[in-house]
């Protein structure tokens, strides 16, 4: 029962803590200032009835000294809060440890917050205080002002005894509750607990605890039985005219000085600062460079700027808060036994699946009387793997609790580093699972400290800079893409890569020549260098030694990846990417040796069979793979594991490609078996530690799966210089992937790679034709339209369709619609300049390509939705007098992007890069650049800050384009003033964004 | 420590053991293993029990009798978790060992359960009988033989490199 005390108290200690940091910004907040004087008046009751009277007695006092907060009579000042949250501290550790909390001494915080309520400290009230009591009060610790107020309205005032045992315990109530209960009734005025006879506060004798409560109401006494539920020998009433006189001998509490002014800084107060420190500075006014009016706008506008005085931000919070607890307590290991007994229904359900499909083939089911069987069987299915779903989500839980204690960080870090730094967080609601939680809790504090400690200058440099003299670092939960997207943002100094390259180079961690290659964003990826710390002075703030390498592992291992991204100069962010949970991840099952393995898919790019054309060759001792002109060392499992060795010429096995971070490996498997959303279930104690397996999980048919460890297997496998050469040749596939694909014809087609959203394979008979139309009937989804390619262009006629097919669902369409492709070759690079958009020219076609050694026609995705009769929005807004630059180094998107605006705009002209689009924006006039971000000469980031520093083109609107959809570019593509960014290959939505930036280009 | 009240008796590679019985959650038959490669030497494979996944040791090589034969796998011993412990009245003396994961020992045939009054006789030094000493807590006589009592506590506890020097490398 202690052992709730000590849960259920000290969140309300933490409820405490960040309540009162926030009441820093927000002072006159009633409802915060409510929340703060119930948070300590709970932990006192609680307190009380355990008979802990060194956490009563210093919970009293902070009560006594917050009613005067919030009714008004006393200023929240900073020195307050300081002496409110080392009273909070003390109160921790006394609740944390309530057998030894007398050990702990208050006296200091007493003594300053006494010296606010200008009593004496409580060692010579209390004789005083409690003359003239009836012998049984005078275990009471009693507040006068409590007494008279009860007084004032007639309430009665009664002792209630009570056997914690018996009269709260039996009844299955927690204290908690039954506190909440007769708080609701009346007024609890002190509670006393004797334990000097019960000798300790051990489980075992919180059976024997009698705890007194001195109680105001307005119910009369047999009420009160009723609603306690108690015998009458256990209530006593005291008579009104005992306590009247009793108050009268008291001294009327005021507050010190009076009303809102700051209180005496209490000399023995530890928390208080030496100094008094300044208030908060005021708005600094400086000098608002005229240069640059956009840059300027988006900087003030993009933060959602932390709420200042206003008391608005705070009621959203407090409802949030409300609903969070309505909640019930259940234990993990509850939890865990219900996920395992779904996880066993699944396995069952499977089973009855097939039995089922068994029996369902050889038409018995009607002769055996079971023909309702099939349905019920769906019915079991369906609300088996809800209840899977549904466990699942029970594990997650909101990111706000760990978020929460940031605020005290921030501001006990910005009073040491005398920063004044504000902390924002963003999507406390957002959910992750209980295990990603207590993971992210050391990395975030580690980035939230380098934050504040490298990354926010000092305000005088900050002023310098035409910065607001205030730091501000923001804490963010988003959901994205079925992760979650966790991210530390500052708006401090950025990353200096020439500093970050000096540094590396300093420290021996790359050599000079090296650091002259380095671009800026792997200049940026040196901060994850072991024993890399930027800075200059090493403080106690941050900066360790175990740095951003240990941020790194740690959200690897949570199946997570960092990106940083950073302005020099505005700021700059470290982005975490998580998965949801680690529970369930969709996974690649794989036969090797006759053993079943699963391969998360997050690491899995593409699977390829060597053959004769694709060999395995030894290269100085390792198995190299050549893949389209990469060179890819390949491990193999059945060697790794010491199996037989399977791999013949009959026999090939397959070749996992797999990305581990920047590193791309093959893996050697014997087979594939199936894709699987897959239980991650941990490893007994004798095999952790092993650096091949990260957990195991259980198959469709109940046979266990070993789930390999990719990082543990590749970790000191893999020749070292493949690590480089992989990001190369990755980077730049990014840009230039098609995928090759037949239509039942000898043609071949192919489809840039970001126009893909997903490949599926469908049987034939789930299409359908009706009314002339091709559709795919999708199991538990929308019907799709199916394009077949000889319908819409002009190309060859496909053949009658074999048993299976692939279709291709498009992204980035708002329409259910999927490409049909009876045969899918292989994802290729187009390499620059292939693309002929003269030989064949067509709507629908972009093109054509020699891609190895064979002309490919190259698809136009939405000539082909509008060859197909399917309308593509809205027509746009009149643009037809808008003069367009387009600034695109890649040829096949200036060339989709010539197509999708040709006739929409009056001029498009082309530019080749950056530098070519600078020197063409002088050269004539236009209303609107389009333009790439990654480009050679000058990129697109660059472009817009040189546009936006000319004094004739600063308000030339800008779109970017780009063919990554991350947070990432779109945040420093807004930071160097881009009006607006899109994702490459959307015509619908870049003509509705032109619209939208230029309402009134026709005028 | 005391003698356990009951104890488990159990026959594997010709030899007779004994456990305490308070450890003891349930026996399996016929268990299917689905091996391990590269695993600790004393790990014989894991087991698929109700939705959760048992490690099954191999008790010889655990306790150092290297045999490096691997017979078929007959019955496995499955001991109680934290948990399973937690719900004890009385609990074995080593009971802090469990934790949350499922453990087993896999062994040939399962004997009786005694009760009490069997004598215990300190183990015999190591030097002689070339096990894990830490893993025995004494020795029982009885009709069929002298039966090892094993400290299922240290058993279940991974140990560190050095203290196995008898474990084999597969």
């Amino acid at each position: 029962m202690l052992g709730l005390f000590v849960q259920e108290a000290g969140e309300h200690l933490e409820t405490l803590e960040n309540d009162l940091v926030s009441l820093e910004a927000n002072p006159n907040d009633s409802a915060l200032l409510n929340r703060l004087f119930r948070a300590i008046h709970s932990v006192k009751g609680t307190a009380g009835f355990f008979g802990l009277t060194p956490i009563t007695n210093l919970a009293h006092v902070m009560e006594s000294v917050m009613a005067l907060v919030r009714d008004g009579r006393m200023a929240a000042t900073r020195d307050l809060i300081n002496l409110f949250l080392a009273g909070s501290d003390k109160l921790k550790a006394m609740v944390l440890a309530p057998d030894h909390a007398a050990d702990i001494s208050t006296l200091e915080e007493r003594t300053a917050l006494h010296a606010l309520l200008e009593i004496e400290p409580p060692a010579h009230v209390s004789t005083e205080e409690r003359a003239g009591l009836p012998l049984h009060l005078s275990a009471f610790n009693i507040d006068p002002a409590l007494v008279r107020n009860s007084l004032e309205h007639g309430y009665n005032v009664y002792v209630v005894r009570l056997n914690l045992a018996t009269d709260i315990e039996a009844k299955g109530q927690t204290i908690l509750d039954y506190f909440r209960d007769i708080e609701s009734l009346g007024t609890l005025i002190d509670s006393a607990t004797d334990v000097s006879e019960s000798g300790g506060l051990s489980e075992e004798v919180t059976g024997k605890i009698i705890c007194s409560l001195l109680f105001s109401t307005a119910m009369e006494p047999d009420l009160l039985l009723c609603a306690f539920n108690l015998p009458p020998e256990q209530l006593t009433e005291i008579p009104s005219d005992v306590l009247r006189d009793w108050v009268k001998s008291q001294p009327t509490v005021v507050p010190a000085k009076s009303v809102a002014v700051t209180p005496p800084a209490a000399p023995t107060s530890p928390a208080a600062p030496k100094a008094p420190q300044p208030a908060p500075p005021a708005p600094v006014a400086y000098p608002h460079p005229e240069a640059a009016p956009p840059r300027e706008e988006t900087l003030v506008k993009a933060p959602p700027v932390a709420s200042s005085a206003s008391p608005a931000p705070a009621a959203p919070a407090a409802v949030s808060r409300a609903k969070i607890d309505e909640t019930v307590r259940i234990s993990v290991s509850l939890l865990d036994g219900l996920m395992n007994l779904a996880g066993e229904m699944v396995l069952g359900r499977n089973q009855l699946l097939r039995i089922a499909s068994a029996t369902g083939r050889e038409r018995t089911l009607s002769s055996t009387g079971l023909d309702g069987l099939p349905e019920v069987i769906q019915g079991i299915s369906g609300v088996t793997s809800e209840l899977q779903r549904t466990i699942m989500r029970a594990r997650l839980q909101p990111v706000g609790g760990l978020f929460g204690k940031f605020n005290r960080i921030m501001r006990d870090l910005g009073q040491k580093l005398g920063k004044d730094i504000r902390l924002e967080t963003v999507g406390d609601d957002v959910e992750l699972d209980r295990t990603l939680i207590e993971g992210l809790s050391d990395p975030l504090t580690h980035l939230v400290r380098n934050s504040a400690d490298h990354g926010i200058e000092p305000a005088e440099d900050r002023v310098r800079a035409g910065k607001p003299a205030h730091g501000q670092v923001r804490i963010s939960a988003a959901h994205l893409a079925g992760r979650v997207q966790i991210e530390v943002r500052d708006d401090g100094r950025g990353l200096n890569p020439e500093k970050l390259k000096a540094k590396a180079v300093e420290k021996k961690l790359i050599t000079p020549e090296q650091a002259a290659r380095l671009g800026e964003q792997q200049a940026w990826q040196l901060i994850f260098a072991p024993g890399f710390s930027t800075a200059a002075v090493v403080s106690d703030v941050s900066g360790r030694g175990v740095g951003m390498d240990v941020v790194k592992t740690n959200i690897e291992r949570l199946g997570g990846r960092v990106e940083i991204q950073s302005v020099l100069g505005h700021g700059m962010a470290i982005i975490i990417r998580l998965p949801l949970t680690l529970a369930i991840i969709p996974a690649l099952v794989i036969g090797c040796g006759g053993r079943h393995f699963a391969v998360p898919q997050l690491n899995l790019q593409e699977i390829v069979r060597p053959g004769p054309e694709r060999p395995i060759e030894d290269f100085g001792g390792s198995r190299i793979l050549r893949l389209r002109d990469e060179l890819l060392p390949v491990l193999d499992l059945t060697k790794l594991l010491g199996l037989p060795d399977v791999h013949t010429a009959e026999c090939p096995g397959f070749i996992l490609i797999l990305k581990l971070d920047d590193r791309r490996f093959g893996l050697h498997v014997e087979n594939i078996a199936d894709t699987e959303e897959i239980v991650v279930k941990p490893l007994g104690r004798f095999l952790q530690g092993n650096s091949f397996y990260s957990g195991a999980t259980l198959l469709g048919q109940g046979e266990i799966a070993l789930i390999l460890d990719l990082a543990g297997i590749a970790n000191g496998r893999l020749p070292p210089e493949t690590a480089r050469q992989a990001t190369q040749t990755t980077a730049a596939a990014d840009s230039e992937r098609i995928l090759l694909f037949r239509d039942g014809s000898a043609e071949t087609y192919a489809l840039h790679i970001a126009n893909i959203g997903r490949i599926e394979k469908v049987p034939t008979d789930r299409i359908e034709r009706i009314g002339g139309l091709d559709y795919l009937r999708q199991k538990g989804g929308p019907t799709l339209r199916l394009l077949r390619l000889h319908d819409h262009l002009p190309v060859a006629h496909a053949g009658p369709l074999p048993a299976e097919v692939h279709v291709i669902i498009p992204r980035l369409v708002d329409h259910p619609i999927a490409i049909l492709a009876e045969q899918i070759i292989d994802a290729a690079d187009l390499p620059q300049g292939a693309l002929d958009g003269r030989s064949l020219k067509a709507p629908g076609i972009l093109g054509t390509a020699s891609v190895q050694n064979r002309l490919k026609v190259v698809i136009d995705l939405y000539g082909l939705l509008q060859a197909a009769g399917i309308t593509v929005a809205t027509r746009p807004g009149d643009l037809t007098q808008l003069r367009v630059l387009l600034a695109e180094d890649t040829a096949f998107f200036r060339e989709a992007v010539r197509r999708g605006l040709q006739g929409v705009v009056q001029t498009l002209d082309l530019a080749n890069d950056g530098e070519e689009a600078w020197q063409r924006l002088h050269s004539g006039h236009y209303d609107l650049l389009i333009t790439d971000l990654e480009m050679p000469r000058l990129n697109g980031f660059e472009l817009t800050a040189r546009i936006r520093g000319d004094a004739h083109l600063k308000n030339l609107p800008v779109i970017a384009l780009s063919a990554r959809d991350s947070a990432d570019f779109q945040e420093r593509a807004r930071v160097a003033g881009i009006n607006h960014y899109e994702t490459k290959l959307d015509r619908e939505r870049l003509c509705k964004a032109i619209t939208h930036l230029l309402p009134d280009s026709h005028s | 420590m005391p003698p356990p009240a009951q104890v488990l008796t159990f026959l594997t590679q010709g030899r007779w053991y004994a456990c305490d019985l308070l450890w003891v959650r349930e026996i399996l038959r016929n268990p299917k293993i689905t091996p391990v490669d590269k695993a600790h030497p004393a790990v014989r494979g894991l087991v698929h029990l109700r939705g959760q996944i048992l490690t099954a040791l191999d008790l010889d090589r655990r306790i150092g009798h290297g045999s490096a034969a691997r017979p078929p796998v007959k019955r496995c011993i499955v001991f109680k978790t934290a948990t399973d412990l937690g719900r004890l009245a009385v609990q074995p003396p080593d009971a802090e060992a469990a934790g949350a994961d499922l453990l087993g020992i896999v062994v040939d045939e399962i004997g009786d359960i005694i009760s009490g009054s069997a004598q215990v006789l300190p183990p015999p030094p190591e030097t002689l009988s070339g096990l894990a000493h830490e893993c025995i807590a004494g020795v029982l006589t009885r009709p069929e033989g002298l039966t090892t009592l094993l400290n299922i506590g240290t058993l279940l506890t991974v140990p560190s490199p050095a203290a196995t020097p008898h474990a084999i490398q597969p």
